[in-house]
This record gives structure tokens, sequence and C-alpha cells, in this order.
């Protein structure tokens, strides 16, 4: 069953297109990611899909209804922190519950599964602007779900969090997809998106540019191959003559590590090795590396996710 | 709506920055300019006290004004500033004159003969004004009595017959201290301030995204504005109510017969500034826009013409007087004090018409913007 159905989504802002013919669906108990650099329109359709902003043309279905009719069944985590610093953690959830309609005994089970959750039930008296920034994160999360939402949209949750806070939501997004939950992901970390998603959009100048299950993505380049190069001195090696060796899709030097993509069918290996031994640099170590959704962005958009 | 109404109230009360500014800051004020430009409002500033040296040989006309004046119900030193001693000579009641700035009065026989030093002039004329009219007095009486000395005290009336001039003060209370003028215009100007609170959450809720979230639940735009204006009212109505009563019961600040309507009028200018102050947020994107419209434009003009650091006649005419008008702080004050003095409330019933018609249109741009900005979006 299909729990989000986006066809044709267009969404301008004066003279730029920030969403431009996006087709997603999502169906239901995925963890669905939304991966794309900064400005690609992962949070442009988000608020879309969460009816915040209006398209400019095209059809969003939620459980195959408008959003205006299904958005009650939505939680939503937005980018942004947004919860009141002097409310406690108990009072915060609380609010949105309250907007939510929860009242009496449904109310408290909602706010203390919530806290629950997130792992703030021992925190819940203490005040919002007392946490650190990965509780906040949490708090931030658990807000979104006092109301039991059947499709849970989380917006860059991770942003400038420590790696045991990130792993905290990590693996609460998973729990909650194992109790049936629909979870739609944007990030930016390729690594995040590996990790959890079931399914997932590549998104870049508003467009899905490839969808599909990580394994569908990297076959998608099954053509090419990544080779690794250490070396002691990459200043001596130019990027362009690398490139230029045949068989050559990219080439990324970073301080003394050298990233070549190749096709699969050049055997190019020798002649690379070639090239850094007439520059008089000595090769330290010679490795090979999966294709990761990083490849396979890099591949289809010619830019790195984090550009 | 109930919901959004509590978090604002809560929200302004545990984080009191607001809550202790509104609360305390006219109470510092009213205490401070009151008691500064004290002087400014007193009618008895001016008023230096007399010293009379009276050499009394008197008789006759002379004998009698001096009797009326020592008998006289009124008091002639409390009243007057003037205060009555003597002299044993003439040469003693000039020297007095003009060594200790006295007034000599000679009540020689028939003549009053007053002796002022030349530098206090303003002093001697009192003092010459006050023989004069209790002698003209006791003139009239005598006049009476000439033409029909039965129906003389029928004439004049008993209270004259008993040469007694007639005073009638007007007790002190009803005039306006100092502290009634700044305890009524430091409270309104306080309350002006009221526009910067609803401006400050709006622009939060708007940067933090709380906005959309609370939006997400269901609740319509609509209703998130009036619960915040209505939320934003019930907290005018009680934060202003320390000052209020500080004002009258230790200042003694004159608000009038009916100082709860005036309170409940004071209340409806804080809404008017809360509405006005969220169509500031609605119209201005930035917040920094909005901070230097407030803080260089609105708040020291609107304060300046209202009356809050120097009082203007209230029927002021000419350009100025219209450059007034253009502060809704001048109505206010001036409704009140008119109500108050003049006992003249239509400047009250008339502004409170144009606050809540002006409440209404800024609420009515400010949805109205919202709607369009939502279809907008």
């Amino acid at each position: 069953m299909n729990v989000i159905q986006i066809d044709n989504l267009v969404k301008k802002f004066g003279d730029y297109t920030a969403v431009n013919g996006l087709n997603l669906t999502i169906e239901k108990g995925e963890v669905f990611g939304l991966l794309g650099p900064n400005g690609a329109g992962k949070s442009t359709t988000i608020n879309l899909v969460c009816g915040l902003l209006h398209a400019t043309s095209g059809n969003i279905r939620l459980f195959g209804n408008k959003v205006e009719d299904e958005k009650r069944k939505l939680g939503f985590v937005p980018q942004n922190i947004a919860l009141y610093d002097n409310f406690t953690a108990y009072e915060n959830v609380k609010f949105f519950g309250e907007l939510y309609g929860l009242k009496g005994k449904g109310l408290e089970n909602g706010i203390d599964e919530a806290l629950e959750f997130t792992g703030l039930s021992d925190v819940k008296r203490k005040k919002a602007k007392t946490f650190s920034g990965g509780m906040l994160r949490r708090l931030n999360i658990a807000t979104a779900l006092v109301h039991q939402p059947q499709i849970l949209i989380m917006d860059e949750p991770t942003v400038g969090i420590d790696p045991q806070s990130r792993n905290h939501i990590l693996k609460s997004v998973q729990r909650l997809n194992e109790k049936g939950v629909t979870i739609v992901y944007t990030t930016h970390y390729m690594e995040e998106v590996e990790a959890i998603c079931n399914r997932i959009a590549i998104i870049d100048k508003g467009q899905v540019i490839a969808s599909g299950t990580k394994k569908e993505l990297t076959d998608l380049i099954s053509d090419k191959k990544s080779l690794q190069l250490t070396v002691d001195d990459a200043l001596e090696l130019d990027k362009e003559a690398i490139s230029h060796i045949d068989g050559v899709v990219n080439v990324e030097i970073n301080d003394n590590l050298i990233q070549v993509e190749s096709l699969k069918e050049n055997d190019n290996l020798n002649a690379i090795i070639a090239y850094v031994n007439s520059k008089n640099v000595k090769i330290r170590s010679i490795g090979t590396t999966d294709v990761t959704l990083e490849t396979v962005f890099l591949t289809l958009t010619g830019r790195k996710l984090r550009d | 709506m109930f919901q959004i109404i509590k978090k604002i109230i809560k929200n302004q009360i545990r984080n009191p920055k607001w809550l202790l500014f509104l609360m305390i800051f006219p109470i510092f004020l009213m205490i401070l300019i009151g008691s500064i430009l004290t002087s400014a409002f007193s009618d008895k500033s001016n008023l230096t006290k007399v010293d009379v040296a009276l050499l009394n040989q008197s008789e006759g006309m002379a004998a009698e004004v001096i009797d009326a004046l020592t008998t006289a119900s009124v008091s002639i030193e409390k009243d007057y500033g003037i205060k009555m001693g003597y002299t044993d000579s003439e040469k003693e009641g000039k020297k007095e004159a003009r060594v200790n700035k006295k007034v000599f009065v000679h009540l020689d026989k028939e003549k009053i003969l007053v002796y002022g030093n030349e530098s206090e002039p303003l002093n001697t004329a009192r003092v010459v004004a006050l023989f004069r009219s209790v002698a003209s007095s006791i003139q009239t009486v005598k006049e009476a009595y000439k033409i029909d000395g039965e129906k003389a005290i029928e004439l004049i009336g008993a209270d004259n017959a008993t040469y007694e001039v007639p005073v009638e003060l007007i007790p002190s209370k009803s005039a306006m201290s100092s502290y009634d003028y700044y305890g009524v215009v430091e409270l309104t100007l306080m309350v002006m301030y009221m526009m910067l609170i609803p401006i400050g959450d709006l622009f939060t809720d708007k940067r933090t995204k709380i906005k959309e979230r609370i939006l997400l639940t269901g609740l319509s735009r609509v209703k998130y504005y009036f619960a915040s204006l209505a939320a934003y009212s019930i907290f005018a109505l009680a934060v202003f109510i320390p000052a209020f009563i500080f004002s009258i019961t230790y200042l003694g600040v004159n608000w009038g017969n009916y100082s709860v309507l005036m309170y409940l009028y004071i209340v409806l200018f804080a809404i008017f500034n809360v509405a006005l102050g969220m169509l500031l947020a609605q119209l201005l994107k930035a917040r920094g826009k909005v901070d230097v419209i407030l803080s260089v434009i609105i708040l020291p003009i609107f304060s300046f013409l209202g009356g809050s650091y120097t009082p203007f006649p209230y029927d002021m005419g000419g350009v100025f007087g219209k450059i007034l008008l253009v502060s809704p702080l001048r109505w206010v004050n001036v409704g009140i004090f008119k109500s108050v003095y003049a006992q003249d409330s239509q400047v009250i019933w008339v502004s409170s018409a144009i606050f809540l018609l002006l409440i209404f249109i800024c609420l009515f741009i400010v949805v109205a913007k919202e709607k369009k900005e939502e279809l907008r979006a």
C-alpha cells in the first residue's frame, strides 16, 4: 500500500524552481531515505508533503487522500529545534499532544511512550534549555511521536550532534519502523541512509535522479570500479593528468589519498602506477573499495553530496 | 486555541524578563520622575512665606481691619502664607523691612501704612492686597448701615456681618501633583512597550519553525493569531495591576472616581499595542527592521508626543497640537486627565472606539497577509 504518492510535483519560488517534476512512491512500513546535497529540494518536498507549502503543480496523496485530510497522521521532525526552552521535556511533548487533541489517559500514555522511546524519561522534569544538543534533537523527535503518527517525516534530524546521540536516533528510527511506522528520512549523510533505509531516492535540482534499494542504486554504476592509492607526496601529482588516463571517470585527491573511479572494462592500473612512479612519488598502499551511494551520487550528478 | 493561550502565558511567567520589566519599571519611573519633577507641579513653589512686622497704633477703620484679620476663621499664616508679628516702634519696623525683608505694617490711627523691601515687591503686594480686601469688606458693611441700619445684615448677608472675607479653598488633593501626572503617563508609557512581547515571540516561533509544527497539528493560522492576541490581552490585564495599585496606595495618584474603568481603558490600550506589534512582525519580515522602527521611530516619538517626559496642555492648538495627536499615547493620557480633572470622558470614549477599530484592522491585515502567504507558499 502506498502511504505517500507524489506525481509530477513542481514548486516554484518566483523564478527559482525548488522542485521540478518530482515523482515518488513510498510504501507502508518503509524507511525511505531522501538523499541529496543542500539545496537539492529535500526540505521543500517534505514541506509540501506535510501541507506546509502548496505545490505549484502536481499531486500529493497520503493514504490515497488529500494531504489536508490526512496530515494529522503525520509526525514531523523539523530540521530546527522547534521547542520551548523554558518548558520541561514533559511540557513540550504535552503541548503538542494537546494540540493534536489528546486528553487524559491517552495524552499521558502518549507522553510517556514518546519520552521513553527517545530515552528522556529520566529527565522529563528538566527544562529544555538545560539539555545538550543531542538531547534536544531527541526531544524534537519525542514531540513528533506523542500522537503516535503512522508516518514520521524527519528532516535532517542528526545535524550538529555527537556520534552517540546520532546512534541513539538511528536506532530509535529502526525501532519505530519495527513497530510499523513508515519513516521518511532526509539527510545529506550518506552513511545514515545506508545504515537505516530500505529504499532511497537520490534528489538533485528538485528531481529524483535515481531511486531504489541500496543494491539497486549501486548496480546502476556496476560498470565502475574504485581504486585507492596512498602516496607519500600527492602534491607532486597532477589530477588532470590522472583523469586523462584511459578509462578514468573521476579523480579525487585528499591529502595523500587518491581515489580513482574507472570503467570496469579498462585495465588501467598499470598506467596509473606508472604515472605516479614517473613523478618520483612513492606508493604506500593500493586498494579497491565498494561502490558507495556517494559514488553513485557523484557518478550520476558529477557533484559530491556535501558540495 | 486554549493550549496556545496557556503556552504563551506560561512562557511569559517562566521567562519573567517582560513580566518583571512591566510590573516593576513603571513603579520605578513613577517614583523617580514624579519626585524629581515635584517642583514643576507644586502650586506653592513660588509662594514664599511673608513675615509681617505690625505696629498697632490703630483706631477706627485700621483697628477694625486688624480685628477682622485676627478673628478670621481662615488662618492667615496657613492659607495665605502671611505670618503676623509685632514690632514696638516705627523705627524698628522699618529696620525689619530693610534688613530682614519683612513687610512693615503701621496701623496709624485711621491709616494703614505699609513698608516693604524693594527687593521683595511681590511680598509687599500680597500684604497690601490682604489688608485692602478686608478694609473694603468693612467699608461695605458701613455703607450698608448708612443706608438702612436695620436691614444692613440682611443686605450684605449674615456671614459678611462678621467681617469675614468668604474664602473657599480647593482641597489640595484636587490639584494635580507631579505624582498625579507622572503616575499616569509613566504607566501608559510602559503599556506601550507591550507591543515588543508579541514581536519577540512571533519571530521566535517563525525562526524555530515552531509555528509550522503547530499548524501541522491542524490549528488554523487565524486561530493561532487570535489565540496569541487573547493570551497577551490576559497578560496585559494582570501585569500592570501592581503598578496601578501602587500608584493609588503609595503615591496617591488621582485616577478619578472610576479607577477600575481607567484601568480597563489602559488594558484596551495595551491590547491595541499587542495588535500593532503583531502587525509589525507580520509586515516586516526581518527582526532587525522591526527593532529599528520601534527604537528609532515609534517608541521615542510616541512617548515624547504623548507627554511621557514633558507635559503639554490638553487643548494645544496649531500645528504642534495636531502633531501631538499622532501619538495614541497622547489620546490615552489626555483622555484620563480630562476625565479625572474636568469630568469630560469624551476623549476616552472616542479613543476607545478608535482603538477597537484599529485592533480589528491590525488583526484583519495580519490574517489576510497570512492567508495570502499560505496560498503563495
